[in-house]
């Protein structure tokens, strides 16, 4: 027998005892669960990063994986969703957190999760632990998504993928800079035409830089810019074994134009 | 029947999809494998660094153990991924050394490019973990044989961990990691170290600073303060600090040059 799969997305950090307090919970409910933790490094209350690392992580797990979010502003007052979507589940708050990865595996059916069987001390701030840890358990252990609560239509929704493709340009904004430095941008690879040639103009804070197009971080010359389609077909700002977020001091949420070269 | 285990290493960071992507792409090909992360906090780039963390763990690990490991700054250039068969264990990344220092530990059998599609998902370009690295180990540890992976490999590449020099008066090493408590690890293995040699010692680091050390055989030697030479549990010398660092000490950062000689006044006072 397969053991249920389920992953983990938090804003909680790894020195505290919330994470473990929400594993504790499933496995009180799916004792034979295998937890896999996508991340807890969140930045606390970060609904767009949250549905980004989702969005991505949900296309390499199996049908039937159950995907718990736990990124709570206003824990207690946001209801509880359990989606159905593509064969597999997602419980988390109704911020639009869980709505990127469930459009992209398709959505099929959304609940309110009502029970607060668990609720042990009347306590709200930790739904975390006492709604969404135990939903998420009873899902693993066999029990239908109707027998969490009832259907609803109006959930909140967040999208990301904003681009604005002109005739010379293509705009559109940081979504997310990784661990190397790599900045991911919110325009697709098949936003970018690909007859606009190797050598391209970046514009970020109204300055302009050299930019080139690459297959892979390894064709960068040192120091030099390159745009990657990466490894989520979104294009990524890159710069060989150096950080080129460090370089155009970019952040989430900042505007990128890329330009086509101008004819000569 | 133990679930066939499966070890990952990388300098991917814990912050970022890549990991839960690996692992995602792994438990799709064999529901039932046990994965344990050896680190993810490998610095990024750092060959060296993660060859040397990962031939610490192998040798914990048991027999049919397939190890994936992912520090690849050359993703998606013209480097092979490929798989070594080390003393019944199984390291499976880039060729650019990272693997080599381990395998050799476990006693190195072959080396095998992966090439069969059947074993992969469709390459990106920047992402071997996920697409080559992570679906080649689970089959490989759900048991398909090495030699259907892909062609046998001779002119991989090969990397050194250690380099030190020994003379009868010093012993020059190099910095190999420096742990999370400041421990500095040295690419000199601690039978190196004379057992003529008094137990107080210079050490000299890289922009020629000298200090004191007193040879030791656990942390809590020392008296606050004191620099310690250690013989560490990975058989290598460390340098230390009772409960302090050891690194900040004495400034020093990896790949940097060390050199430790018997102390004169030691000598002096002995005569």
């Amino acid at each position: 027998m397969i053991n249920p799969l389920v992953t983990l997305t938090t804003d909680f950090g790894t020195r505290d005892y919330y994470a473990a307090a929400v594993r504790g919970s499933i496995l009180q409910e799916c004792p034979n669960a295998v937890i896999v933790d996508i991340t807890h490094e969140l930045e606390p209350f970060d609904l767009r990063g949250g549905s980004f690392i989702l969005w991505q992580a949900v296309k390499c797990f199996p049908r039937e994986t159950i995907h718990v979010v736990v990124v709570f502003p206003e824990t207690g007052v946001e209801r509880v969703l359990a989606i159905r979507a593509g064969g597999c589940y997602l419980v988390g708050p109704d911020n639009g957190i869980l709505t990127m990865a469930a459009e992209a595996l398709g959505i099929e059916e959304v609940r309110c999760v009502e029970s607060r069987a668990h609720v042990t001390n009347g306590a709200k701030t930790f739904d975390g632990r006492f709604l969404i840890a135990p939903a998420a358990g009873r899902l693993a252990s066999g029990s239908r998504l109707e027998e969490l609560g009832p259907e609803v239509a109006d959930f909140k929704r967040i999208n990301l993928f904003r681009a604005v493709v002109g005739s010379d340009s293509v705009r559109g904004e940081v979504l997310h800079i990784d661990r190397f430095g790599n900045i991911v941008t919110s325009v697709s690879v098949e936003d970018l035409p690909s007859d606009w040639g190797g050598d391209l103009t970046l514009e970020v804070k109204r300055s302009l830089w050299k930019i080139k197009r690459a297959t892979c971080y390894a064709e960068g010359s040192p120091g030099e810019l390159i745009l990657v389609g990466g490894s989520v077909g979104l294009v990524e700002i890159s710069l060989n074994r150096a950080n080129a977020s460090s370089l155009l001091s970019l952040k989430v949420g900042d505007e990128i134009t890329i330009n086509r070269p101008q004819s000569p | 029947m133990r679930r066939p285990l499966i070890t990952l290493l990388s300098d991917f960071g814990t912050r970022d999809y890549y990991v839960s992507a690996m692992k995602g792409v792994i438990l799709s090909v064999l529901p039932e494998a046990e994965i344990v992360d050896i680190t993810h906090h490998i610095t990024p780039f750092s060959i060296l660094e993660g060859a040397f963390v990962l031939w610490q763990a192998v040798k914990w690990f048991p027999q049919g153990t397939v190890h994936v490991a992912v520090v690849d700054p050359g993703v998606g250039s013209g480097r092979d991924p490929i798989v070594i068969k080390a003393g019944g264990h199984y390291l499976v990344g880039p060729d650019n050394g990272l693997l080599v220092p381990a395998a050799e530990r476990l006693g190195l059998e072959e080396v095998r490019r992966i090439e069969n599609e059947e074993f992969t998902l469709e390459r990106t370009g920047t992402f071997d973990g996920r697409d080559v690295f992570a679906p080649a180990a689970a089959h490989i540890a759900r048991g398909v044989p090495l030699h259907k992976v892909g062609a046998r490999k001779d002119d991989f590449i090969r990397l050194e961990l250690f380099r030190y020099e020994t003379s009868p008066e010093h012993i020059a090493g190099h910095i190999l990691h420096i742990d999370r408590f400041g421990n500095v690890v040295l690419d000199v293995p601690s039978s190196v170290l004379p057992s003529d040699w008094p137990r107080s010692l210079i050490v000299e680091v890289e922009r020629g600073e000298r200090f004191k050390a007193r040879v030791s055989s656990h942390y809590e030697e020392g008296s606050p303060g004191e620099l310690l030479v250690i013989g560490g549990s990975s058989g290598l010398l460390e340098l230390s600090v009772n409960r302090g660092s050891a690194a900040e000490a004495i400034g020093v950062l990896p790949g940097q040059g060390i050199k430790i000689w018997p102390s004169a006044a030691e000598k002096s006072s002995e005569i």
